[in-house]
């Protein structure tokens, strides 16, 4: 198992068992090169622990627990982990602060414990099968190690990942695989069966906003930035050029000694908008060692391969193309990246985010009259959006901006009925309710939240995590640190967003330091450009995963619907880019899946 | 927000007879109509040249109606035309979203326009301030892409109509073998300055003749050449009886803001190409697949007869040159991309 991880740790790997667990890990040497091994097991052998990711107050911790007495072999943050639960047993989670999925043996009380940072930066999955668990940070490691034992794509997850390009919190497309979801912990005892509970619930949002939450935003920021440095090998920076990545630059450039290294990526050819302009103008500011990699789509089709394998599982996002790349250039120079990811979570970035209460500020009559008000501005609505316009304020009307395929979609799609949609909101059930609440009285952090739990864990966090992983790069997100999420998720939602403005408190705090064309770009316009590539250089990966006889073989689609979507597209008449992207990413795990041999445990 | 079809703007200098606006943004029409869009072209009145006064005032007819179309308009696609700074405000005042489309170094004064300082300084002035305008700025090839720093750019190649340049399959009677280019006035000086190259390999090969195609008679020459003036609905049938296109092209500014149109013309046509490696011609061209490169007098008269001698290698090549114009260079797929970008700016709201 830990081997068909080695890209996530290439410098070691260690191993622990007792009679009940086995314990394995692959290392990515970021602190502590010497003595940082793992599993790390506590002298009288009463508990163990394997973690990826980092803890970023391990100091204060350590310190705590040197004071009551505690003798550290190691000089990293894992050990502090494992000492702070031995003290106060699974309480110890809500007081790390960091990125992390970790397994904890208590081999006195015979209980494991699997648990997850709140925001799901780090995956951890899970199979109970045949009397044994599992776990692992990558499917492909479970698979490895004949979890499950004959795979197969679970429908009820298809169905979601159709909808919107990602399983379903908690949920995984592997049948019998499930996932730790973030800021919870599974406690798995032989005989008591599992639990699972959050150590950590979201503050409520309310209504009070202090006067100076620029500036106390603005020290947190910086605070954990520089936190989030702390490593014994280079660390570098993703920089797009929009207003997150260069707050994140700005703030490590001050406080790094020497020019901080930033990276950018961008593509030539059809389709590709290129703004590396805007990172180039803040790394000229900032005089940073700046990296940039223009990539030709010809490069794109030959690495296609290994960039879907990376993925490990489906997730129909092609930003993934990108991160990609930008995690091969970074890794040339750097061991660790940090990047901009969860800022538009948390300080409401997204366009979708405000139509969406904007919507809700019509009402319902109000709302049956957008697709004429639309006509009467000589345009055309789209079916997307007049099915968006009979929707009531929920939380399915919120996911439906971001759907791939639509309910309808999909019917037509599939060869025989795929679940069932209205159970596809199943799983987010909690998440609904207080999305309901927060429609009332602040409708703008009910749609934060709402991306929150689904979006940044299902999509965008494992997007970062896999592609980077893949070229064996840690990336961390100071954005979504303790004490930033602690100041900013409590206050109220117009500071964030309103109806004409993004991510109003972050620019405000960030004035003062970021180029002023920077802190008032908008969100970068222009997508990757999958819709040319697959009528240009990607072409014939798509006729190769899509053919006909592969689709009916498959057995999920209907050979004739793939076919229109794919004549249409390459025709020019409609961008169907995101569909067929949909559809080849999740083709090309199934084959690897075809190719994993049924695994007979001995 | 996928919102579904627009009315589209089209702001063009010189209208169909001009040779830019035609590939481009009259090029760009149908493929908009077919994503439903309703697309409006205006072309400058009056593109003859006119007396003094009587231009000004027509310039300043044609700002008003322009931006009072633009104010109208869901998305503006400016083509090649850069205006002054406080115009390009307005322009992005009144306009919902503009594109800026260019395929030329419009950063720069033309060969044929005075080169003083102020002259250039001014024409750079105009082109940063057309471009601030822009939501997004399309050029036709990497150099003039590298030009466009603040705004984000998207890189579309001038295509050609493969509908209308068809690849013929030629039988020469005899060895002779007929080396062509096509070009305006204005660049013919290009063509020019190969007049040794050109003698030594008449010297050579006396079957050899040239072809210029061309909106005037080229001066006399001491060389055996052919000329057809150029007329649109013969844009392909002029190069017919034409086995080599040349492209010869001086390492200039403005000349590596050229779109190797010339050349992409011959190879949609079946034709090898012999161009010198300048700017975008680098690109279209693989030097020993589907064309040569030619720097020096020598290496022209080398790579020409090379040509010249071996029908064979011609045929070849200009296989494979048409199959590059095919997959890369279609009006085809630049058109498609086109529709692609503006139906991206669409999706997303407007400034105001």
């Amino acid at each position: 198992m830990a081997a068909a991880m080695a890209h996530r740790g290439p410098d070691d790997e260690g191993f622990h068992d007792d009679e009940a667990v086995s314990l394995g890990f692959r290392r990515l040497a970021v602190i502590d090169l010497e003595t940082g091994q793992q599993p790390i097991v506590l002298p009288d052998g009463r508990a163990s622990i394997v973690l990826n990711g980092e803890i970023y107050n391990y100091r204060e911790l350590r310190a705590e627990l040197e004071a009551k007495g505690h003798r550290f072999r190691s000089r990293g943050d894992v050990e502090v982990v494992l000492r702070l639960f031995a003290e106060d047993g699974i309480a110890c989670l809500e007081r790390l602060n960091g990125m992390f999925a970790l397994a904890l043996w208590d081999a006195r009380g015979r209980v494991l414990h699997l648990a997850r940072d709140r925001f799901g930066i780090k995956p951890l999955y899970w199979c109970r099968e045949g009397g044994a668990v599992a776990f692992a940070s990558e499917l492909g490691a479970l698979l490895a190690g004949g979890f499950p034992a004959r795979p197969e794509l679970d429908r009820a997850e298809l169905r979601h990942y159709l909808a919107l390009g990602f399983a379903s919190p908690g949920g995984a497309l592997l049948a019998g695989v499930r996932s730790v979801p973030p800021g919870q912990v599974l406690s798995l005892a032989a005989d008591s069966g599992e639990r699972l509970v959050p150590y950590w619930r979201p503050p409520e949002p309310g209504a009070r906003s202090p006067e100076d939450a620029p500036e106390r935003l603005a020290a947190t920021l910086a605070e954990a930035v520089e936190r989030q440095l702390v490593a014994d090998v280079p660390v570098g920076v993703f920089l797009s050029g929009g207003v997150d990545s260069s707050t994140v630059s700005v703030l490590a450039s001050r406080a790094v000694s020497g020019p901080l290294r930033t990276f950018s990526v961008g593509f030539v050819g059809p389709g590709a908008v290129s703004e590396l302009g805007a990172a180039r103008l803040v790394a000229d500011r900032l005089g940073s060692d700046h990296h940039e990699l223009v990539m030709d789509p010809r490069t794109v089709a030959a690495d296609l391969e290994q960039i879907l394998d990376g993925l490990d599982t489906p997730l129909a996002d092609c930003t993934a193309i990108p991160t990609w790349y930008m995690s091969r250039l970074a890794r040339d120079t750097v061991t660790v990246a940090l990047s901009g990811e969860g800022a538009d979570e948390v300080f409401g970035g997204y366009e979708r985010q405000r139509f969406d209460v904007a919507f809700d500020l019509l009402g319902a009559p109000g709302r049956r009259l957008v697709p004429l008000a639309v006509r009467l501005l000589g345009r055309t609505p789209s079916p997307r959006l007049r099915e968006r316009a009979r929707m009531a304020p929920s939380l399915g009307r919120q996911l439906h901006w971001g759907r791939i395929f639509t309910a309808g979609g999909i019917d037509a799609l599939a060869a025989s009925p795929i679940a069932d949609e209205a159970a596809m909101l199943a799983p987010y059930a909690d998440l609904a309710v207080r999305w309901q609440a927060l429609a009332r009285t602040d409708p703008v952090n009910g749609r934060l939240t709402a991306d929150r739990e689904s979006f940044l864990p299902g999509d965008l966090l494992p997007k970062v995590d896999r592609m980077s992983m893949a070229h064996s790069l840690e990336v961390r997100v100071p954005f979504l640190d303790n004490e930033v999420a602690d100041l900013v998720l409590p206050l109220p939602g117009r500071l964030k967003a309103t109806l004409r403005r993004d991510k109003v408190l972050l620019r405000q705090a960030v004035a003062e330091i970021v180029p002023e064309t920077t802190a008032t770009r908008r969100k970068q316009a222009f997508a990757t450009p999958i819709g040319p590539w697959l009528r240009g250089e990607l072409r014939e990966a798509a006729a190769d995963l899509l053919a006909v006889d592969a689709v009916r073989r498959r057995g999920l689609f209907e050979p004739a619907a793939v076919e229109r979507l794919l004549a249409e597209h390459l025709a020019g008449e409609r961008d169907h880019g995101n569909a067929l992207w949909t559809l080849m990413v999740l083709e090309h795990w199934q084959r690897r899946l075809d190719d994993t041999p049924p695994w007979s445990r001995p | 927000m996928a919102v579904g079809p627009a009315r589209v703007l089209l702001l063009t200098v010189g209208d169909r007879d001009s040779p830019g606006t035609r590939l481009r943004a009259f090029a760009y029409v149908p493929f908009l109509e077919s994503r439903g869009h309703r697309v409006e072209l205006r072309v400058p009145l009056g593109s003859q040249p006119n007396r003094l006064r009587r231009r000004r005032l027509l310039r300043a007819v044609e700002l008003i109606r322009d931006l009072g179309a633009a104010s109208r308009s869901d998305l503006v696609i400016v083509y090649r035309k850069t205006f002054p700074d406080p115009t390009a405000r307005w322009l992005r005042r009144v306009a919902r979203r503009v594109v800026y489309d260019f395929d030329d170094a419009v950063y720069l004064p033309s060969p044929a326009e005075p080169q003083d300082p102020t002259a250039v300084a001014r024409y750079r002035r105009n082109f940063d301030a057309t471009v601030q305008a822009a939501d997004l700025v399309v050029a036709g090839n990497r150099e003039l892409a590298a030009a466009v720093e603040s705004r984000p750019s998207a890189i579309l190649p001038t295509g050609v109509d493969l509908s209308v340049f068809t690849p013929i399959s030629r039988s020469r009677r005899g060895s002779g073998c007929v080396l062509g280019w096509i070009g305006t006035t204005g660049n013919l000086p290009q063509w020019q300055r190969l007049e040794a190259a050109f003698r030594r390999v008449v010297a050579a090969e006396p079957e050899v003749r040239f072809k210029v195609i061309s909106d005037r008679r080229p001066p006399e020459l001491d060389l055996p050449v052919d000329y057809e003036r150029f007329t649109i609905d013969r844009e392909a049938a002029c190069l017919e009886d034409v086995d080599v296109g040349l492209m010869p092209l001086e390492d200039t500014p403005w000349n590596r803001g050229k779109c190797s149109y010339k050349a992409l013309q011959c190879m949609a046509l079946g034709l090898p190409v012999v161009v010198s490696p300048v700017g975008m011609n680098r690109e279209a061209v693989e030097p020993g697949v589907s064309g040569a490169f030619a720097v020096t007098e020598d290496e022209w008269v080398d790579e020409l007869l090379r040509l010249v001698r071996d029908p064979e290698r011609r045929e070849r090549m200009g296989r494979a040159a048409r199959a590059v114009v095919e997959r890369s260079y279609s009006l085809q797929r630049v058109g498609v991309g086109m529709a692609d970008l503006v139906d991206q700016l669409l999706s997303r709201p407007a400034r105001r």
